[in-house]
């Protein structure tokens, strides 16, 4: 995973100022109060994760060393977050390469129960450790990885628990598109637009009045132009609808 | 992307803004219909792209004008003039008007909303033209009319800064002008508008002609001003005025 760091969503705002142009924001957070699958309320600290699964996938779960089953999935992020019995709002940004090879396919939250009993018998979290939880599922003393291993084949099923009604947002930062010139050639008009990014998709919409969006115009950019007959409207602009 | 559940707002009101949909500067193609072979346009637009003073050459399209068409520009007693030649709109150095040679206009002359050109014709008239640039909200420059005398009135070209029509009439719309001055707005033939005020109103006198007893008789009717087209303009005649336009 490349480039990726997590901030609070508290500092919503100064992420987005940091963030790249073309680089995508991602959010999530849960409603709580979230169980684990014993239907234990889940404890500070604990791991949620973002999986991203390609289109046609199903989700193939997370192995007891924390790194998921199968090809078709990628860890977006995970991270000790739980508070509250939920996860809070949460904001990261990942870069416009990661963010293009993202594009085609589902994010779910995930809750990892790395819940491991200690020596003297209580319940801690196994912890967290190069982006990943050091043990998902394992009723285990803590540092008995091979007993741990044991027991999560029997309940990799539930290692990983999807968490329904997340809140999850994507959006990229891209620039506002701006129409560099003009021509009118017949009936024909031609707008060059400058700044439009890969992440977005573009229109032309036509309207009576400036803050009105009107209509889209029947017309696609090619080499940073768009072609289309001359609109009855007065007025047109070029609308920008980020992909993710 | 699909996305599985609901969207979610972040806390902050200015983070949900970064995530809006993104617009481009808003742009124009304003149709103006004119059977005039002298029109007076306005400048609603200013430069696409820089928000500058639009060039007069990038301002009137050339569609459906002929080679040849003049396009002119009076500010302060000076003409500056352009002709539309082979490349579009080229600075004239040659033609006079009223007698005096015009002045050479800047290359890089820009045209500020508000101000007003004439636009002469010389091929077919019933054919629209566009004037194209970027819309802006901001305040225009204010404008400054030259007072003039009942004895030696002053001209001064003016037009609306907005892509609307305008209403001489509206509440605060022209504020102190004086009660001799006048606005003439050109019509074909040379037989022009000239609106006057009449009990705070700006309008004109209407001639109507009939046959009364074997003779032609003709009245006049005084008749409020029609709302001034987008992107057209007049001339205003100070005969002591000194009025403040509110578009």
């Amino acid at each position: 995973m490349k480039k990726v760091f997590l901030m609070v969503a508290a500092m919503g705002l100064a992420a987005a100022s940091f963030a790249d142009m073309n680089d995508a924001l991602l959010s999530f957070a849960t409603h709580g109060p979230d169980k684990y699958a014993d239907g234990t309320t889940v404890i500070d600290g604990e791991c949620y994760a973002l999986v991203w699964t390609a289109a046609g996938a199903e989700f193939g779960g997370f192995k007891a060393d924390g790194t998921l089953a199968s090809a078709t999935d990628r860890l977006v992020l995970a991270a000790p977050l739980a508070k509250g019995g939920k996860c809070p709002q949460t904001l990261f940004q990942i870069n416009a390469a990661v963010a293009d090879e993202l594009k085609d396919g589902t994010y779910a939250v995930y809750l990892l129960d790395t819940r491991v009993k200690a020596e003297d018998g209580t319940t801690q979290l196994a912890g967290f450790k190069d982006g990943k939880a050091k043990v998902v599922n394992a009723q285990a003393a803590v540092g008995d990885s091979t007993a741990a291993a044991a027991t999560t084949q029997t309940k990799v099923a539930l290692a990983a628990t999807a968490v329904g009604g997340a809140a999850i947002t994507a959006e990229t930062i891209i620039d506002a598109p701006q129409i560099t010139g003009i021509k009118v050639e017949g009936a024909t008009v031609k707008v060059t637009v400058a700044g439009m990014s890969p992440a977005a998709t573009y229109k032309v919409v036509t309207c009576t009045k400036p803050g009105d969006v009107g209509k889209a115009l029947d017309a696609k950019a090619k080499d940073g132009t768009f072609e289309f007959k001359k609109p009855e409207g007065t007025f047109f602009k070029v609308i920008g609808t980020r992909n993710f | 992307m699909k996305i599985r559940s609901v969207l979610c707002a972040l806390a902050a009101a200015a983070a949900a803004t970064v995530f809006a949909d993104v617009t481009s500067n808003v742009c124009g193609l304003l149709k103006i219909t004119s059977d005039l072979n002298n029109t007076i346009i306005g400048v609603p637009w200013v430069e696409v792209g820089t928000g500058a003073d639009v060039k007069v050459a990038k301002l009137v399209k050339t569609d459906n004008l002929t080679p040849g068409d003049m396009l002119y520009y009076y500010q302060n007693g000076t003409w500056n003039a352009w002709t539309l030649g082979a490349q579009g709109w080229e600075r004239n150095t040659t033609v006079k008007v009223d007698g005096i040679t015009v002045a050479a206009p800047q290359e890089a002359q820009g045209v500020a909303r508000g101000k007003a050109l004439i636009l002469e014709r010389k091929g077919d008239v019933t054919k629209p033209f566009y004037l194209y640039g970027q819309f802006t909200s901001d305040a225009a420059a204010a404008q400054t009319i030259t007072v003039g005398t009942a004895s030696a009135p002053s001209y001064t070209l003016l037009a609306s800064p907005k892509v609307e029509a305008f209403d001489f009439n509206a509440e605060g719309k022209i504020v102190n002008p004086g009660v001799n001055d006048q606005i003439i707005i050109p019509k074909n033939g040379g037989d022009n508008t000239i609106l006057t005020l009449q009990d705070g109103k700006w309008g004109y006198r209407k001639a109507t002609t009939a046959k009364k007893f074997g003779k032609t008789v003709t009245t006049y009717t005084w008749t409020q001003a029609d709302a001034l087209a987008a992107g057209t303009g007049f001339w205003y005649v100070s005969k002591g005025g000194t009025p403040t336009f509110n578009w």
